[in-house]
Formats: structure tokens, C-alpha cells, sequence
């Protein structure tokens, strides 16, 4: 593992301690907006102010725990990497619903089934990768996103809300425009901290316009300075119909932590290749145990924090010892019940702004990661249908009423609605996409046009990756070209393309002398000395594209693979 | 002007006579599935069977007419492509509220307002381009595609309907969409370019077996005339200035998609095409627009540029001006057979529900296509999300908008407007702090690969520039780098100076040391060995296929090299 030049501190080193606490508080600033997600759940519950309070400091000692749960390496769990839990979108939509049909106990229940499963799916993770295409998980993404925002919209807007007054609007406008602003105008800590600072401003701005009210602050006025949180008000219960809907958040969130560790890994080593499915596997063990945790504690379920890690990578501070600081600042927050009965009496429109805000990376995320693939009308499918029919359940909330009985929990959530559309889908697609496809080149000159339309053709009934399939093009056209220059090949050259998730490869094979692919540039002697120095050279320049090349010769019929990992 | 490979007759050719014949019946077979927007719109209205053939038989007259004005190729209207206009979902949900509020006559009044207003755009396309970039055009689509599959669904279930759908219903509504998604998926050719349209004629004939028509339905049918001229005594105009907005945002979304597919023909026709003729693009909104405005006279609802047909075109090769001629002329044949639309006015619900999902499942994952077509940086993010969220909430929401002040009523109304104008002005706002310039300073010693990417990705989702102009130019910086930095010994570090705007992309890398030259020709083998000078040269060959355009300058001892994009 050699450490990347742009971290200064790796995992392993230990940077001074006031480098690693201002780190830590960095950190904790940037999770802390996700307090929001757990906030909204409980309102909807009907919780009273004092015992949110309670919840939310229980919620923070739950993130302490999760923190270090991945760090330390205790067993098999824990990834051993600074890669802080948060509570998540993810479980959003499920717990909404959960809340709304059975209140905290089944929210509580149903949350250690779904770290409970997450933890069991951790040993399956690379067969997941094949049923959860990127633009099928891409599209989960984004409906989290969109049903997150509409989740927040309801709260402010829906039928059974309060109507909004005037100010209000201006209050969330307000919280809004600040996180925005500062996110795109700001630098350093403003910017990093543009949500947080965007709340306290909400909160300011709330005060003034009286919207806070006499009851709340005599809530926080009441709240101790410090205490442990009561955790005698604990119940569990179990729902059928809600194992749909948490089963898919917990894939998602288990696909999330393997994202989450490759950056972590990618990070921390300048000659990382490939995933080590070893440290994510601990990874996602511990990401499922944090959030079974969560639920026997009282929270919602956590995951693994991507803005977290992204910030790591832009300060270049990856180091361990900044997760313990992390860990135990939450465990300390969650000591102060003033602290979390402020935060529980959040006005409606900072909770709304704060949503949005979040939820609007989490959508556009996701559109990315579905276009990251080439998109052919089965894909286009695949989504499209899947999106009207996320959309229709929101529009048309009547709309799971008039399904029979038994089908109702599948219609009831957008995420899961879609979701199961788009896998089935997505399964019943795969029947007659052939992996191999193969094209013969007659001779010079090439076309150009039509071995990039073969590979783009290819590429997008495969779904490869976009910059995959470019570069096998670009090396395809470059090597069909030096073969027919250098290698006077007899008859057509044949070309197969073979795909799965994994690899792509090209095989080209003609009759006539064997490329070589040397390692090493040929010396200006060799160059001029034959023929073959020169073929030596156009093979040199091949091999760069490619990840892999070998070459090999049979019976006059020289066949060279490119190998590109996907 | 060069033909490319793949197409057999250009926009200059001349089919024989049987290839224009063919093409034409083909084109309408595939236009005539968007003839359900005027019959949805005229049902909104609550039209008799009488009146919605009328309306369908007039749309046909428009969408001749509107095939024959782009066709045009001198003076100001015209592209003079083979790009004909069809009744479009960007009028659909505008023309549906203003057929609740003031019946048909408002909607004629309104998209005649609607197609000026396209006029009028057209004329100032080349000023608006910085305002509307891709991410903000694909917002637009994805909305205009939500919408959509929004009222598909609403059809599809009979909400809002005096009877709750039956069995029969869903049955319907599988069997039709199913077709559609399996000729896609599975087919090729020709059933596969109608899979619309077959799946709309196996939905009849599902709906005539299981008995989903009435004998009021054979009779209205028996009743008309074989023949007949459309008549007109269903037009009138009325105008409300509440529905400005979401007509012109529709109209606007209309410009977008019209120049769209001018650009799409101007590519198709020529192998050398380099940028997008304005003239022809200019001139093809314009004929777009009065095809909306004349639909509007005559009494038919608003119409569009047609990208499947683009894409049909496309796919046989045949793009000749005189294919234009044969559409329209089918069209008009066929707008004396009234039978024809009461046979629409009885399409059942099921049936049209599961046209437009199929519809707005293009619709909806073009737009994302379009949006992730630049790279996306916070910046563009908010401005697409939280457009998107807006536009999502009057759609969810509705009555939550009625408590705010009367002024903004108008822009709270619709979710296309909501969604493009917050889009606008998002976009307009963020680009205070955009530099154009961005520059980065390499030592030789410390080539980092990573990090010379790195600056290349986040200047490129800064402008929003295309991603895959991004990655040739952020290759080529690291090879001209390693390049300089082993050949060409400079002393002190490289600067490197990236500019952007929404032509050109231009890096520019100097140092001091010797000039790297970039030949137009690999260097011959006795070069390349007799001297250091002729390795290097090779190796300027090399760069200088990534680029658009290179060129090297010396001066005092300074060595600079451009490299040219064409964004």
C-alpha cells in the first residue's frame, strides 16, 4: 500500500491532536444534517417534543458506536477504515411508512430486521452486482431521492399539514438559499459546513418571526445540561408487509458501503487496482450491525457517509485516529439533552430546507450512476417505466387502495414499486441479449464509423460502461489499422467481443504474422534494423489501452485478446 | 456538403418514385400515433365524436402543411429538411387546463399565441443558447415526460372517472403496453419501428374481444360518412392572459426540441459537419412555429418537430426533401376519411393510458440523457434538483400553492413552468464566479497524473462542458506533459491554461525549453533515428491526432502549444 500524494495524513499515520479533533468536529458538522431524516420520522410518529429529544441523543450515541464499529476490526466486522455512519434517505420512505402503521415499535422492529439482513447479504455482495445493474441501482438512487423530497414536501405541504403561512415560506427560502449559497460560493470550512451554518441561520431566522413558540423553548429550558437518555420506553414489533420495503433499503444501503469502502480504499492506496472484497465485506458487516444496533437502541437504520469520505479525500486527512475522534464526539453529543431538545423542536421549514437540500445530491447522484452505462431502449425501459411508475404512486397516493389485498405493500411505496419493476424488468430483458458478438473486416481502408457503431450497438445492449466502450473502440479501430498496414493479413480480420459484468474482450484474429505486443519500447536500433522492428513499435503503442493484451499464434491464424476490466 | 456512408438518398436526392410513395405511407404510419394528444385534449374538452374527427382530421391538414413549410429551403421559413411537425406532449398538459377552463376555443386561442411566441424565438435562437444549456433542455423534457406518463396513468386508471376500472380494463392495459415493450425489445425492422402502433391495433382488437365496446360505440362509428370534408364548425378563439405562461414555457420547451432536430439533420446529411447552421436552424423554428400557429387558426391543438421520424429517417437512409412532399401529401388524403378519426374519439382508455407510459418512458430517460450529457457540478446539481423537486411538488401538491400571493399564481400554475423558470433563473444566478480561464502549474519533477485530471474534471462540470470532450483533452494534457517533460527538458515548471466557453475548449501548456514540434506526417524511420529531434517529432504526431487543432508558437525562449477542441 503506497500512500497517494495528495493525503497527508494516511490511514495509519497518527496526525497531531488538535489536527485530528478540529477533523473530528469537521466531520461531525458535516453528519449532523442527517439528524433532519430521524427528526421527520419521529414528528410523523406523533412523538412529544421531550421524548424526540431523548430519541435524537439516542440517535447520536448510535452514530458513536457505528463509527467505531467500522473502524476497530473487532472480529470479522469493520472495514478498518475512517468512514463515519450517518443516518440515511435510505431508510427514509420505509420508515415513514413503518411509523404510520405501527408506530415507533414497529419502526424500531422492522430497522433490526433490515441490519440484521444487511449483515446476512454481506458474504453475497459480488452476485448482487449482476441482478443490480448501475442503472438499476442508479434508478433506486434516485427514487430514494425523489420520495426523500417528496417525504419532505408532504410534511410541509400535504392535505394533512397545517397550511403554510407566509413566513414560513421565507424561513425555508431563507435556510435554503444559505446552504446553496454558501455551497456555491463558498470556501474551505464555509462551504463545508454549508448545511450546518444554513441550519443555525434557519433557526435564527425562525426565532425572530416568533415561530418557535413559548412551549418550545420552555422544552429546551427544561432539558438538562447533561443526562443519559431514558431507553425505558423501548417496544419492538414485526410487520409482514413491510419486509419489501426494508429488504430493498437494506440492499441499497449494503450496495452504498461497498461504494462507500472502495472510495475509502482507492483513497488510501496510489496502486489500488481492483476492490479487496475482504475489507468490504467487513465493511458492509459492519455498516449492518450499526444499523441493527439502531434499531434495538431506537434510531433509524445508519450507513456509511459518502459526503464524509469525499471530504477526507479533498482535506487528505484519511487518518484511523480521526474516526475515534468522530465516534466519540457523537458519543458525547449524545450526552447533552439540551443539545438534542433543540434540535428536536427544529421549526417545519428548516427541517423542509435541510431535506431538500440533502436530497437533491442524492437524485442527481443517482441520475448519474444511471447514465454511467450505456442506455438501449431495453435500459430506456427498464427505467423509464419504472420512473412513471414511482411517480404514479405519489401523484395518485389512492392508487394502492384499488389493488387487491395481498399486493397492496408493493404499491404502497414508490421506492419499492419502482424497484420491483425495474428488476423484473431487467430480468425479463436479459432473455436474448447474445455477450458475444463478432464483425469481419474485409481490408483497408477501415471504416472507422462501423467498428465504433459495433461497439456502440454492443455496448449499449450490454450496458457497458461508457468510457469502457470508448476506449475498446479507440483501440479496435488503432489495432485493425496497424494489423492491415504491418501484418498483411490474408482474407478478412474477425473481430469478437465478449461481455459480462466483469470483463470485456476483444478478439481480434487474421491469417498472417503475429503482432507482437512488446512491454518495453523497441530501440531506435531495432526500429530500423527490419520490419518486424517497426511492427515491434505499433504493438508498444497498443498495449497502452488496453488493461490486458495477449497474443498467440495457431496454425497460420494469429488471434490477439485486449482485455479491458469493467 | 458530403454525403455520409450509411445514407442512401440525401436531402438534395431524388428517390424514385415508389422509394418516396413508401417512405411517406411509412412516416405517417409512425406520426399518427401522437394524433391521441388532439384526441385527449378534445375528450378533455367534452367533444362529440363528430367534432374530435374534425379535429383529427385537421391536425393531418396542419401536419402537412407544417412537413411542407420546413421543407422549404429559401427565404426565411424552413430548414429544408425532411423534418416534419406531429401533435406533441410539450402542448399536452397546457392544452388539457385550458380545455377545463374555457373549452376548446381557449385552447385554439392559446396555441395560436403559442406558436408566435416560437416565431418570435426563433429569430433570437443564437443570443439564448448560453441561457439554455443541455442540463436545463433535458430538465424541461423529463418534466414535459412526467407529466406525461403522469396523465397516462390518470387514463390508464380511470381516476377521476365516473366507474373505477375492471378487470377487463387491466387486461386491456397489459396486453397493449406488453406488445409495445416485447416488439421493441425483441423485434427488429419494421415491427419494431411500429410497435406503437401495432400495440394500439392488438389494444382495439383486445378491447373488441372482451367486449370493451358498446353498441353506441358500432353505432357512432356506422354512422358517419365514408368521405367527407372536415368541417370547422367546432372553431372559435378565446385568450387568457393566466395561461400565457404555461403555453410559452411549452412553446419554449417546442424551440428547444425543433432546433434539436434541425441540428440532428444537418449531422445526418453531412460526414463533414463541424457546428450547427443557424440559418437552417432558425428558419426551421420558425416553420415549427407557424405549423403551431396555423393549428391553432384551423382548429387543431399544437404541434412539434418529430425526433422518431427523424430517427425513422435516419434508419432506412432515406432523407430526401421529396419524402416531405409524400407525407404530406398521405396526410392530406387521408384527412377526407372522418371514420378514421371517430375510430380515435373511441380509443379505450386502457389503450391510449398505455401509449403515452410507453411515450413518456422515452421521454423522461432522453431527458436524463440530455441533462447527464455535460459533466454536473454542484452548481448545475441545484440547479437541475431543486427545479426538478419544484416542478414535482405542483404536480403532488397542488392545493399547497393556493395559499400564496395572487402575482405568483401564474408561475406556481404548472410544473413545466415552475420547473423551466426556476431553472433559468438558477442557472443565470450561479454563473456569477464561473471563470472562463483556469489555469495549473506542473513541475517537471512531479508529474501527478491523477491530479491533472482531477483539475480537467472539476473545470469541465464548472462550464458544463461535454464529458466526453473532456476526458480526449484531459488524455492529451497528460500525455503533451510527459511528453514535454521527457523530450523537450524544460526548465521551471509547465503552465497550463484551460479556456473555455461554449464553442471551444482551448489548453494551452508553455515552458521554457525547445518547441515541440507537431508534424502533420509520422516522421520517417531515418528521422526518427538520425536525431533526438526526430523522436520528438514522432511523438508531436502522436498528440496531435487527439486535438481538434494544435498549434506551437516560440518566442524568447518560451515555448507555447494550443490545443483546440471543438466543443
Amino acid at each position: 500500500m503506497r500512500r497517494p500524494a495528495n493525503i497527508v495524513y494516511g490511514l495509519e499515520d497518527s496526525p497531531p491532536p488538535h489536527v485530528t479533533l478540529f477533523n473530528g468536529v469537521q466531520y461531525v458538522g458535516l453528519i449532523a444534517i442527517n439528524l433532519v431524516y430521524a427528526l421527520l420520522v419521529f414528528r410523523l410518529a406523533g412523538t412529544p417534543v421531550q421524548l424526540v429529544g431523548s430519541l435524537l441523543a439516542i440517535g447520536m450515541l448510535v452514530l458513536g458506536v457505528g463509527t467505531f464499529l467500522q473502524v476497530l476490526r473487532l472480529g470479522p466486522v469493520g472495514s478498518g477504515y475512517m468512514c463515519p455512519a450517518t443516518f440515511t434517505a435510505t431508510y427514509l420512505g420505509p420508515s415513514l411508512l413503518a411509523v404510520q402503521v405501527g408506530g415507533l415499535p414497529l419502526l424500531f422492529g422492522m430497522t433490526v430486521f433490515a441490519g440484521l439482513l444487511e449483515v446476512g447479504l454481506a458474504p453475497l455482495l459480488n452476485r448482487l452486482r449482476s441482478i443490480f445493474p448501475p442503472e438499476v441501482s442508479g434508478l433506486v438512487i434516485f427514487v430514494i431521492g425523489l420520495s426523500g423530497g417528496i417525504a419532505g414536501l408532504r410534511a410541509m405541504l400535504g392535505e394533512k399539514a397545517l397550511p403554510v403561512s407566509v413566513e414560513e415560506w421565507w424561513v425555508a427560502g431563507l435556510t435554503l438559499a444559505t446552504m446553496v449559497a454558501l455551497n456555491v460560493w463558498g470556501k474551505g470550512m464555509a462551504r463545508m459546513l454549508c448545511a450546518l451554518i444554513g441550519l443555525l441561520i434557519g433557526y435564527v431566522a425562525a426565532g425572530f418571526t416568533g415561530m418557535i413558540g413559548g412551549r418550545n423553548i420552555a422544552t429546551v429550558e427544561e432539558a438538562a445540561w447533561i443526562g443519559l437518555p431514558a431507553f425505558g420506553h423501548l417496544s419492538w414489533s414485526f410487520d409482514v408487509s413491510l419486509v419489501v420495503p426494508f429488504a430493498i433499503a437494506s440492499i441499497a444501503a449494503a450496495m452504498k458501503a461497498v461504494g462507500t469502502i472502495t472510495v475509502c480504499q482507492r483513497m488510501n492506496d496510489a496502486d489500488w487496482v481492483r476492490p479487496d472484497m475482504r475489507s468490504i465485506t467487513r465493511g458492509v458487516l459492519a455498516d449492518g450491525a450499526s444499523t441493527a444496533l439502531a434499531g434495538m437502541a431506537g434510531a433509524l437504520g445508519t450507513n456509511t457517509s459518502t459526503p464524509a469520505v469525499g471530504l477526507a479525500a479533498a482535506t487528505g486527512v484519511a487518518s484511523r485516529k480521526v474516526a475515534y475522534a468522530v465516534g466519540a464526539i457523537f458519543l458525547l453529543l449524545g450526552l447533552f439533552p439540551k443539545l438534542t431538545a433543540l434540535l428536536a423542536v427544529m421549526p417545519r421549514p428548516v427541517v423542509v430546507a435541510s431535506l431538500l437540500f440533502a436530497v437533491t445530491f442524492i437524485m442527481i447522484n443517482g441520475l448519474q450512476v444511471m447514465s454511467s452505462r450505456m442506455l438501449d431502449a431495453r435500459r430506456t425501459l427498464v427505467v423509464g417505466l419504472a420512473i412513471v411508475a414511482g411517480t404514479a404512486v405519489e401523484v395518485f397516493p389512492t392508487l394502492s387502495a384499488t389493488a387487491p389485498e395481498a399486493a397492496r405493500p408493493l404499491i404502497g411505496s414508490s421506492l419499492v414499486f419502482s424497484t420491483l419493476i425495474a428488476l423484473l424488468l431487467n430480468l425479463l430483458f436479459r432473455i436474448g441479449v447474445k455477450q458475444t458478438a463478432t464483425l469481419k473486416v474485409e481490408s483497408a481502408p477501415v471504416d472507422a464509423e462501423k467498428l465504433e457503431q459495433f461497439m456502440e450497438t454492443h455496448g449499449a445492449t450490454w450496458g457497458a460502461r461508457r468510457d469502457v466502450i470508448d476506449r475498446a473502440t479507440f483501440n479496435l479501430a488503432q489495432s485493425i489499422e496497424v494489423i492491415l498496414d504491418s501484418c498483411e493479413p490474408q482474407g478478412p480480420v474477425e473481430v469478437m467481443a465478449t461481455f459480462d459484468e466483469f470483463n470485456l474482450d476483444v478478439r481480434v484474429s487474421y491469417i498472417g504474422p503475429p503482432l507482437d505486443l512488446p512491454d518495453k519500447r523497441p530501440s531506435n536500433e531495432e526500429i530500423m534494423e527490419s520490419e518486424e522492428g517497426q511492427r515491434r513499435l505499433a504493438g508498444f503503442m497498443l498495449r497502452r489501452y488496453a488493461d490486458r493484451v495477449a497474443a498467440t499464434h495457431k496454425a497460420g491464424r494469429s488471434t490477439i485478446l485486449f482485455h479491458f476490466d469493467h | 456538403m458530403r454525403k455520409p456512408a450509411n445514407i442512401v438518398y440525401g436531402v438534395e436526392d431524388l428517390p424514385p418514385l415508389g422509394v418516396t410513395a413508401l417512405s411517406g405511407v411509412q412516416h405517417v404510419g409512425l406520426m399518427s400515433i401522437n394524433l391521441i394528444y388532439p384526441v385527449l385534449i378534445a375528450r378533455e374538452a367534452g367533444s362529440s365524436p363528430e367534432a374530435v374527427a374534425q379535429i383529427v382530421s385537421l391536425s393531418m391538414i396542419v401536419l402537412a402543411l407544417g412537413a411542407i413549410l420546413q421543407a422549404l429551403s429559401r427565404g426565411p421559413i424552413g430548414s429544408g429538411f425532411l423534418c416534419q411537425p406531429v401533435p406533441t406532449a410539450a402542448y399536452l398538459v397546457p392544452s388539457l387546463l385550458a380545455a377545463r377552463e374555457g373549452g376548446l376555443a381557449l385552447v385554439f386561442g392559446m396555441t395560436i399565441a403559442a406558436g408566435l411566441f416560437e416565431v418570435v424565438l426563433a429569430r433570437g435562437l443564437r443570443y439564448l443558447r448560453p441561457w439554455f444549456p443541455p442540463e436545463i433542455a433535458g430538465l424541461v423534457i423529463v418534466v414535459i415526460g412526467m407529466t406525461t406518463g403522469a396523465v397516462g396513468v390518470r387514463t390508464l386508471l380511470g381516476i377521476g372517472a365516473s366507474a373505477p376500472p375492471g378487470t377487463t380494463h387491466a387486461v386491456i392495459a397489459v396486453v397493449t403496453l406488453g406488445t409495445m415493450v416485447a416488439l421493441n425489445v425483441w423485434t427488429k425492422g419494421a415491427l419494431r419501428l411500429f410497435c406503437v402502433l401495432l400495440g394500439m391495433t392488438i389494444g382495439y382488437m383486445a378491447t373488441a374481444m372482451l367486449g370493451g365496446f358498446t353498441a353506441a360505440d358500432a353505432a357512432t362509428i356506422s354512422a358517419g360518412p365514408f368521405l367527407g370534408l372536415p368541417g370547422f364548425e367546432h372553431v372559435s378563439w378565446s385568450f387568457s392572459s393566466e395561461l400565457v405562461i404555461p403555453f410559452a414555457a411549452a412553446a419554449v420547451a417546442a424551440t428547444l426540441k425543433a432546433a434539436g432536430n434541425v441540428t440532428t439533420c444537418q449531422k445526418l446529411n453531412d460526414a463533414d459537419w463541424k457546428r450547427a447552421d443557424m440559418r437552417s436552424i432558425s428558419g426551421g423554428v420558425v416553420a415549427d412555429g407557424l405549423a403551431t400557429v396555423a393549428a391553432g387558426v384551423i382548429g387543431a391543438t399544437g404541434v412539434n418537430s418529430a425526433t422518431m421520424n427523424v430517427g425513422l429517417a435516419n434508419a432506412t437512409g432515406v432523407l430526401s426533401r421529396r419524402v416531405a412532399y409524400a407525407v404530406a401529401g398521405t396526410l392530406a388524403v387521408l384527412a377526407f376519411f372522418p371514420k378514421l378519426g371517430v375510430a380515435l374519439y373511441l380509443m379505450p382508455p386502457a389503450v391510449a393510458g398505455a401509449a403515452l407510459l410507453f411515450a413518456a418512458s422515452f421521454i423522461i430517460v432522453n431527458g436524463f440523457e440530455i441533462m447527464t450529457s455535460r459533466l454536473l457540478d454542484a452548481r448545475k446539481t441545484f440547479v437541475i434538483g431543486l427545479s426538478f423537486i419544484g416542478a414535482l411538488a405542483i404536480d403532488f401538491y397542488p392545493a399547497a400553492f393556493r395559499g400564496l400571493p395572487i402575482w405568483t399564481q401564474s408561475f406556481v400554475g404548472s410544473s413545466l413552468v415552475l420547473g423551466t423558470l426556476s431553472a433559468l433563473l438558477l442557472n443565470m444566478l450561479f454563473r456569477f464566479g464561473v471563470r472562463t480561464t483556469r489555469s495549473l502549474v506542473v513541475e517537471p519533477g512531479k508529474v501527478d497524473a491523477v491530479a491533472i485530471e482531477g483539475f480537467m474534471e472539476a473545470q469541465g462540470a464548472a462550464w458544463g462542458a461535454r464529458r466526453d470532450v473532456i476526458d480526449r483533452a484531459s488524455f492529451n494534457l497528460t500525455q503533451s506533459i510527459e511528453t514535454i517533460v521527457d523530450g523537450c527538458a524544460p526548465e521551471g515548471p509547465l503552465e497550463i491554461a484551460a479556456t473555455f466557453d461554449e464553442f471551444n475548449l482551448d489548453l494551452r501548456v508553455s515552458y521554457v525549453g525547445p518547441p515541440l514540434e507537431l508534424p502533420d506526417k509520422r516522421p520517417s524511420n531515418e528521422e526518427i533515428m538520425a536525431s533526438e529531434e526526430g523522436q520528438r517529432r514522432l511523438a508531436g504526431f502522436m498528440l496531435r491526432r487527439y486535438a481538434d487543432r494544435v498549434a506551437a508558437t516560440h518566442k524568447a525562449g518560451r515555448s507555447t502549444i494550443l490545443f483546440h477542441f471543438v466543443h
